[in-house]
């Protein structure tokens, strides 16, 4: 039986605060990295008018009914499991003292967020604290929800806390402090072998995450956290991650641009958590081609479009075919007509040491079309290309 | 106690909920005999039990001597947010809260 929550009952004692009195014109941050459509008119590129000017009067796709889509496993998490599970609506939330934080610098900020190293005052321990900006109650409740649904789960972030500001109720998650070397840097040095194991273990966070009905929605570089000195990596940023409901229609305007895979590009409502392998797919091409990232999109008509050129407009025919769908024409029109790229032509002398015929096959796999034929993330970890870390880990686990 | 014989195995994973419930005594469904087993939210347990722990004896927390704010009254965000370079001291969240605030009220994000 759900309890009403006694904590939304504020207390009177409001501490005194200071007004604060800034330039209006000052204040004005830089521009989103993913800015609206209607933003793109200031920043126009003269080569990107004619797409722009197509993209303008593209409509939706069709679906025709008949050719329903659903997971391939892990479909009845939420069927099976009590609504308390997945309903993250009714979640009440106790709010912790805000006080008892302090940031110390910023490391980062997102659309819906700005992110600061930290320090708990009272035990002096680091963390990492993002603060909220305005958003639907529904979507913050979603987040911790998920977050406390997957706790203990491997390399899966650690919320410590949840706080809030008791005047203008920004909320604040308190996080585990994870050392990242931002990816642009890291990246690059990366080995072979570090390669497979950073990817072997974001696979361990994504199955994780799929086996208790949850797809992410935001794989991408920005969003896994490596401390390299502790071979450590966490999968972060759950703001977009939902719950699985077998036949449920979702929105489509999730994950960042260049990892959006096919079906939200075409408005194929009815995914699951294979779309988080499409995203791992594009992050793992991004780094085993030193290509960052991999489909260079400007636009989500223009990502498509990006894609098709790689994997070719006969193969999206077919798949578009297989769940009845139906490009707009002026869509179809940007689409053209494309041979599908053989690998091989994105090896080159800077990349070869990484882009070995096993990570060549295990990214043909994983970058699917069609979303059920993508590996799930369990049978994405049984390819060969993982030997060595599984042997590596095995041979670790025997000597101690 | 009066427990179903048939799904023995999951006895230590049954909430009270299930003792009392009417459903209790009714047969077990026809096509199998094990009704399935009740689901418990350990991951849900395990974060509060974690949260307690990292937020540790409130009643020790000593009592806070009210600071002058940090950050000046004109400081722009490009000021105190374009680099990921400590601050000069610690900032109290409530604080930078405030000052972020002000800036998306100005961004009309609470419009």
């Amino acid at each position: 039986m759900a309890v009403r929550p006694s904590h939304f009952i504020l207390s009177s004692f409001h501490h005194h605060r200071r007004i604060l009195f800034r330039p209006l014109s000052s204040n004005t941050p830089s521009p989103s990295p993913s800015p609206s459509p209607s933003s793109y008119s200031s920043i126009r590129r003269p080569s990107a008018t004619l797409s722009e000017a197509l993209a303008q009067k593209i409509g939706k796709s069709i679906r025709r009914p008949g050719a329903p889509s659903k997971a391939r496993v892990y479909t009845d998490i939420n069927v099976i499991r009590p609504k308390e599970y997945w309903d993250y609506e009714s979640l009440t939330v106790q709010w912790g003292e805000q006080d008892d934080y302090e940031v110390v610098r910023k490391v980062g900020r997102g659309k819906y967020s700005e992110v600061f190293e930290g320090i708990h005052s009272t035990n002096n321990e680091k963390c990492i604290i993002k603060i909220l900006k305005p958003v639907k109650k529904k979507k913050i409740k979603r987040e911790i929800k998920i977050l406390q649904n997957l706790c203990g789960g491997p390399n899966i972030v650690k919320l410590l806390d949840i706080v809030r500001d008791q005047q203008s109720k920004t909320p604040s998650l308190i996080f585990e402090y994870v050392n990242n070397t931002d990816f642009k840097v890291l990246y690059p040095t990366l080995s072979d072998f570090d390669v497979r194991y950073y990817i072997y273990e974001l696979l361990q966070a994504l199955d994780y995450c799929h086996s208790q009905g949850i797809m992410h929605r935001d794989v991408k570089p920005h969003n896994v956290m490596i401390d390299h000195e502790q071979r450590k990596l966490r999968l972060i940023d759950w703001g977009l991650a939902e719950f699985y409901h077998p036949g449920k229609e979702y929105n489509v305007r999730v994950a960042s641009r260049y990892f959006k895979s096919p079906e939200l590009l075409v408005d194929l409502q009815d995914y699951d958590y294979s779309l988080d392998l499409w995203s791992l797919g594009c992050m793992f091409a991004g780094m085993i081609f030193r290509k960052e990232p991999f489909f260079y999109g400007h636009d989500n008509y223009d990502q498509l479009v990006k894609i098709g050129k790689v994997l070719g407009t006969d193969e999206l025919n077919s798949y578009l075919n297989k769940y009845r769908l139906e490009l707009d024409p002026h869509l179809a029109a940007l689409v053209g007509r494309h041979s599908r790229k053989p690998w091989q032509k994105f090896i080159n002398a800077e990349n070869q040491h990484l882009a070995v015929p096993e990570a060549v096959d295990f990214v043909d796999k994983l970058l699917s079309y069609n979303h059920q034929e993508r590996p799930t993330a369990k049978e994405a970890m049984a390819h060969p290309y993982f030997y060595p870390v599984r042997n590596a880990e095995s041979s670790r686990t025997r000597t101690h | 106690m009066e427990v179903d014989t048939g799904n023995s195995c999951f006895i230590e994973k049954l909430p009270v909920e299930r003792f009392t419930s009417t459903r209790e005594t009714k047969k077990p469904p026809p096509e199998n005999n094990k009704s399935p087993p009740v689901f418990v939210n350990h991951a849900a347990i395990a974060w509060h039990e974690n949260r307690q722990r990292w937020v540790g004896d409130v009643s020790r927390r000593s009592e806070r001597m009210p600071k002058d704010p940090i950050i000046s009254w004109s400081t722009t965000y490009e000021e105190l947010l374009s680099t990921t370079e400590p601050f000069s001291e610690p900032i109290p969240l409530t604080e930078m809260v405030d000052f972020l605030v002000d800036i998306w009220h100005d961004e009309g994000l609470f419009d």
